[in-house]
């Protein structure tokens, strides 16, 4: 969890201070994302166990919660930017465990974090795609809307899939997705038109 | 408000991951390197024993 954090803390220090260059150079970024994606998915390390990915997602996901603010502003500027860093990262996490589980545990015999993080990444796949500009301009408003709110749903199955390895951590990812379901239920709650009689 | 909520709550939580997982593992992490910390699940799953289970048959081989 400390590298989780830590990465969040950075990425969110980093894209305050950093707003306008991330955006300007978001595909150098995309590419180098890509070139460390490669690199480190031979290994175990910390991208390929999924720590920095879930840990730039972690900022992506809090920017929806926070108050309206200088930080939020910055932060929603780049939040496609760090989505798509997040996707191309999580590669690394996703292709090796599931060769890992194929060839070593057997596609019937893994736990159950496996396939819901299986799920987890099928969703992110039109999320992942439709993030990029040049698609996004073909799309109406209204259908990538719709399409975006799956990203809930990536969020419900990431929390379910972290929750249910089981490990040392189990608490503190109870705390970390509690605290954000609460606050987007509070803001629902708050959103919800008042009917007059 | 909810800033200082989400804060506080990073806050708390990063107190308590460094308390809970040694530094030295976190940086071994970094550098590349797998240990008990961050590598329990996928022992978990390939199999590996407990620490306490390794001297389980330690006479066996007398």
């Amino acid at each position: 969890m400390t590298l989780i954090l830590t990465t969040s803390m950075l990425t969110t220090l980093l894209s305050y201070t950093f707003t306008k260059s991330i955006r300007k150079y978001s595909y150098i970024l995309y590419v180098l994302a890509g070139i460390i994606a490669l690199l480190a998915s031979e290994d175990a390390n910390t991208l390929s166990m999924g720590y920095v990915p879930f840990g730039l997602f972690l900022v992506v996901m809090y920017t929806g919660v926070l108050n309206k603010s200088v930080l939020k502003k910055r932060l929603l500027m780049v939040r496609k930017e760090l989505s798509i860093i997040a996707c191309i990262l999580l590669a690394s996490h996703v292709f090796p465990y599931l060769e890992y589980y194929l060839d070593e545990v057997g596609l019937f015999q893994a736990k159950f974090s496996f396939y819901i993080g299986v799920f987890a990444a099928i969703v992110l796949i039109p999320l992942f795609l439709t993030s990029f500009q040049q698609v996004r301009k073909r799309m109406s408003y209204k259908s990538w809307k719709s399409i975006h709110r799956l990203s809930y749903v990536f969020y419900f199955l990431l929390s379910i899939h972290l929750i249910g390895i089981q490990n040392d951590r189990q608490f503190m990812y109870l705390i970390l997705f509690g605290v954000y379901w609460m606050m987007k239920l509070y803001e629902f709650i708050q959103r919800k038109p008042t009917t007059s009689t | 408000m909810k800033n200082r909520l989400i804060l506080l709550v990073f806050v708390c939580l990063f107190v308590m991951s460094v308390v809970q997982e040694p530094v030295t593992d976190t940086i071994d992490a970094v550098a590349g390197a797998t240990n008990a910390t961050y590598s329990t699940s996928i022992d978990d799953q390939a199999g590996a024993s407990e620490e306490e289970d390794d001297d389980e048959h330690e006479g066996e081989d007398e």
